[in-house]
């Protein structure tokens, strides 16, 4: 009977060791993963914002007309306003 | 043996009292400081940096955008190479980020110098070396793997429009303690609501930095900064800007200024004004540059100001458009003075139309004599002159208009052609907006929206004041419609357009009298004149090819008008 208490304290003694080992290691490596998340965020972020930035950059008005003189756009020299007293086509 | 045990009893004891000893020094002596020593191991803080808000045009794209920087720092305790190579190094990364001027190598060997002597400076151990470096430069610095050299994240301010709009914007500087702040125009005005708050995070972690998830962890969030969405037009600022720098080209003048305002919203679609600086690099010009001129100068707005003093005498019914001038058949004795024309031709039958349309100062002087001091004071009051125009800008001055007890017959006399008071350009256009919108005036606004994370929020509700009845109001926008086809400005009326405009040549008052020579022109109008989709103010100060509005400030005033007609889809009527 004695014998059979010690042998089930020490199994109560070893889960309660393994258990608290087990859910040591887990904390530890959570933390790690957590760290690990947390810089990806970070740098998820931090690619978001640089992306925003040049997006701020490449759509600036000055950016839109060099490109746009770059490819040959130029400013109106001259605007005609067309009265519409005759018709130009006509659906019969 | 007794004796034996009794040694070994009274060393143990000894050795007790000594332990008993040593932690009395460790837990109560020492212990405070001890345990802040190790929690500076264990626990991790770190500040939560608040984004800045942006500063966005009414089709919410950026005027004045956040952009991520970092602050590279030396730590000398792990850092490895001598302080002479890592300035070599990192001295061609750090001038890739400076706009200088001059010799290159002179330039990359002041900065090297710095770093080093930065590096051997005793003071500390944690160096600051450069702030606000960018994502691409600091990618080059870490590929070079200098131990001890770090980073830390900071937050820089980009305008991507450049100087376009800089007096609208400010700018963020630092203060005195170091911190991102804004000056003038809306980045100092709104720098509460744009900064935002910054937050703080404290938690425990290991030897190697890895936070552990059972300690404890204190996080305070930060706020992030508020956006702005502003009534500026990109493309009207843009035009503005491009006509403002040539016209101060081709007419030779000192400075100059524009502003573009909606009538019927009181928003700010566009302003420029140069001399101007940019507001990136805000350190490299000089102070006097940096206050907006639309809101901190003021000016004798000469005959732009006529049509503020006829509304308000048709205002009182004290004249109509067909009342004849009856002292303008040449100049008018005041008091000790004599007021003339402005060249010196005299109109005896003019009547009210034509004192507007020819510029009459004789005929001015008589309607604001009519109008009197109290009727006068009244509606300038009334028109907002002498009072801040609460336009969300910072900087905002306003010349007071003098008490209404100290003005005499020559004073209310040289009001009426604008002479003896002074206006910043902004009150001028509030004032003027008045006629274009029915009489009712509003107070200019820059920011129409707030806008944060998920919510979205009006400023202000501008209602206006009515300043003149709606008649008043039509008959002065048809007064000014003839002014802008048959006065003097005539020759660069854009042909078939319905504009209301008035020109303005004023002298530059100087120590008690008038310079002889230089002046300050201006134009404002508002087109289509019966259904204004703008009003624009344009002042030239001191130009060169001529002295006169009429051939300054209002060709340049329709060169722009020219394309915001083009951009607003106003038509010619015929």
């Amino acid at each position: 009977m004695k014998s059979k208490k010690t042998y089930l304290s020490w199994v109560i003694i070893g889960l309660f060791i393994s258990v608290t080992i087990f859910f040591t290691i887990i904390t530890a490596t959570s933390g790690a993963q957590w760290k690990e998340l947390e810089s990806a965020k970070e740098k998820l972020l931090s690619e978001n914002r640089n992306l925003e930035s040049e997006l701020v950059s490449l759509s600036s008005l000055k950016s839109v007309e060099a490109k746009a003189s770059e490819l040959g756009f130029i400013k109106p020299q001259k605007v005609i306003y067309i009265t519409n007293v005759f018709e130009v086509a006509k659906a019969k | 043996m007794p004796s034996r045990l009794k040694i070994i009893s009274a060393l143990f004891f000894l050795v007790f009292i000594f332990l008993i000893a040593r932690l009395f020094v460790w837990q109560i002596i020492k212990g405070k400081v001890l345990a802040s020593q190790a929690r500076l191991q264990y626990q991790q803080s770190e500040k939560i940096i608040a984004p800045r808000g942006n500063i966005l045009s009414n089709d919410k794209s950026a005027l004045a955008a956040r952009r991520e920087a970092y602050l590279v720092f030396a730590y000398l305790p792990e850092m490895e190479e001598n302080a002479s190579r890592v300035s070599d190094l990192l001295a061609p990364l750090f001038l890739e980020e400076e706009d200088f001027e001059g010799d290159y190598d002179e330039q990359l060997q002041s900065v090297a110098g710095r770093i080093k002597a930065q590096l051997t400076g005793k003071e500390s151990v944690w160096i600051p070396l450069k702030h606000k470096v960018g994502p691409n430069i600091k990618e080059k610095i870490e590929d070079l793997k200098i131990k001890g050299i770090g980073f830390e994240t900071e937050e820089k301010r980009v305008y991507p429009e450049a100087s376009s709009a800089a007096h609208l914007l400010g700018f963020v500087g630092k203060d005195s303690d170091g911190i991102d702040t804004g000056y003038f125009g809306l980045e100092g005005y709104y720098d509460l609501i744009l900064s935002g708050k910054h937050g703080f995070l404290s938690r425990e972690s290991d030897a190697s930095g890895v936070p552990i998830l059972l300690g404890s962890q204190q996080e305070v969030s930060a706020i992030e900064g508020v956006d702005l969405i502003t009534y500026i037009d990109k493309t009207i600022q843009h035009v503005i800007d491009d006509n403002l720098k040539k016209g101060l080209e081709k007419y030779g003048a000192v400075a100059g200024s524009v502003i573009v305002m909606d009538p019927k919203t009181g928003g700010i679609l566009a302003q420029a004004s140069y001399p101007s600086y940019d507001p990136l690099n805000y350190q490299d010009y000089t102070n006097e540059l940096f206050a907006n001129p639309i809101v901190s100068n003021s000016f004798e707005p000469g005959s732009v100001f006529k049509i503020l003093v006829m509304s308000s005498a048709l205002d009182e019914g004290v004249v109509e458009p067909d009342t004849i001038c009856e002292v303008c058949a040449g100049p008018l004795p005041v008091d000790k003075y004599l007021i003339e024309t402005w060249n010196q031709i005299y109109r005896p039958d003019s009547n009210m139309v034509d004192v507007i349309v020819n510029s009459d100062n004789v005929g001015m002087a008589w309607v604001a004599q009519k109008l009197g001091k109290d009727k006068l004071y009244e509606h300038l009051a009334k028109f907002g002159i002498g009072q801040l125009s609460e336009v969300d800008l910072q900087g905002e001055w306003v010349p007071p208009l003098r008490e209404k007890d100290s003005w005499n017959i020559v004073d209310v006399s040289t009001a009426g052609f604008g002479q003896g008071v002074a206006v910043t350009p902004i009150q001028m256009i509030r004032a003027a907006s008045a006629i274009a919108n029915d009489g009712v005036m509003l107070n200019p606004v820059v920011v129409q929206k707030l806008e944060g994370a998920g919510w979205e929020d009006e400023v202000t509700s501008n209602k206006g004041e009515r300043v003149i009845s709606e008649k008043a109001a039509k008959m002065i926008t048809a007064m000014m419609v003839e002014a802008a086809k048959n006065g003097e400005a005539k020759w660069t009326h854009l042909r078939g357009f319905k504009v209301a405009g008035k020109t303005g040549t004023a002298q530059i008052p100087i120590s008690g009298h008038y310079d002889e020579e230089k002046t300050i022109a201006s134009f404002v109008g508002f087109a289509p004149a019966d259904d204004p989709k703008f009003i624009m103010l344009v002042t030239l100060r001191e130009p060169t090819s001529s002295p006169w509005a009429s051939e300054t400030a209002a060709p340049l005033w329709y060169s722009i008008a020219k394309d915001l007609f083009l951009y607003f889809g106003i038509q010619p009527e015929n």
